[in-house]
């Protein structure tokens, strides 16, 4: 039975095997897992670490990997750290997590947006830029390029549990 | 989340530049380290190399890619940086890549942005798990262990996060709105930890 529990599991990941890529990741991987170690060690050097104002503000690097349109991987950033010339600095607004789908006749975004009352996400279409972002209690921010130009009176939007979709029909 | 309490994390976030270090958060090498996270993920997106993959491959990768939300093959891994209790800066991967020994897997499951706070006599615990509904979240507190774990078909998620101080398990609180889940715990361990003193200073 236990074999059997074993192996379903196993079919649940996919295994992208994308070469390069994937070492690459690896190679990030281990940074963040050294970065954390490293971090309790610069605290217990330095005794305490006071960033005016840092109490309840989260820095978050991430990125996603996935199929983009046309077969091609696409390796997309979210977060709030930037870099800069003088290092990482956290940013009140985060880049959400969004994937665009070409679905023939319409383009369907969809984006992470947790914390936020659909009250306070904008949304505007230009030729084939679509700029998102929501104030309130968490502040996100993204500018999106499209893969087609869109007719920006098509739009429709739905947000719930977090998730904004929202569709646009392409222009002829 | 209380008004009050909103306010004054908004306005933290936003760093104050007469803080001599300008913005940078000045974590020395940890944010070196994360400096060379940013220019390494900025490097990746140039190093596909899809000439490794055979025609199979990347058939199955194109099929995957016509996928919608639901079965998502998509590979999520990042890190979360804050200062934790006791003034820790806590280091927290979160997503759904996964090593393997093979190499980095993506899995069907996505571990969530979890963050703790130490709120006086509560914990309170935020994770973002978006895109699930409130009867599929399940949480169980044991022995100061936190698991979430949810069970919506489009995205999963799941967690398992060492409280840092004993709870009482009877006083768990939970609300989930717009794909954030807030889990209040009251604590068992002294009323005013020592971190919070030791933060006000001497």
């Amino acid at each position: 039975m236990a074999e059997k529990g074993k192996k379903e599991k196993k079919e649940a990941i996919i295994d992208l095997g994308l070469g390069g890529l994937f070492k690459g990741i690896g190679n990030l991987m281990d940074l963040i897992s050294d970065m954390a170690e490293k971090g309790e060690s610069e605290v217990s050097r330095h005794g305490e670490f006071k960033v005016k104002g840092l109490d309840r503000a989260r820095g978050v690097y991430g990125f996603s990997v996935r199929m983009g349109l046309g077969g091609t991987p696409t390796v997309e950033h979210f977060g709030n750290i930037r870099a800069t010339d003088e290092g990482p600095v956290v940013a009140e607004e985060r880049e959400p997590l969004v994937d665009v789908f070409d679905e023939g006749e319409l383009i369907l975004v969809v984006a992470e947006l947790p914390g936020v009352d659909e009250d306070d996400i904008q949304i505007e279409v230009q030729d084939d830029i679509l700029s998102l972002s929501a104030t309130g209690e968490r502040k996100y921010v993204k500018e999106v390029l499209l893969p087609s130009l869109v007719d920006a009176d098509t739009m429709e939007t739905t947000y719930h549990n977090g998730i904004l979709e929202v569709r646009l029909h392409k222009a002829e | 989340m209380e008004n009050g309490d909103s306010e004054k994390r908004g306005g933290g976030i936003s760093i104050d530049p007469s803080a001599g270090s300008g913005q940078a958060l000045g974590l020395g090498e940890m944010f070196k380290g994360l400096g060379d996270l940013i220019k390494l993920a900025a490097d990746l997106a140039d190093k596909i190399d899809l000439s490794e993959l055979d025609e199979e491959k990347l058939a199955e990768l194109r099929r995957a890619s016509q996928t919608r939300v639901g079965g998502i093959p998509r590979g999520v891994y990042g890190v979360s940086v804050r200062r934790g209790i006791g003034g820790i800066p806590r280091v927290q991967p979160f997503g759904n890549i996964r090593r393997t020994e093979r190499g980095p897997v993506v899995d069907e499951v996505r571990e969530p942005l979890v963050d703790v706070f130490d709120e006086d006599d509560v914990l309170l615990v935020i994770a973002e798990l978006p895109g699930v509904e409130e009867r599929d979240i399940q949480i169980e507190v044991h022995d100061g262990l936190l698991k979430l774990s949810t069970t919506t078909k489009g995205r999963r998620y799941t967690k398992e996060l060492q409280l840092p101080c004993p709870v009482e398990e009877s006083t768990m609180e939970s609300a989930y709105k717009n794909g954030v889940l807030e889990i209040r715990l009251r604590k068992t361990c002294g009323e005013r930890s020592r971190t919070s003193r030791a933060e006000e200073g001497t």
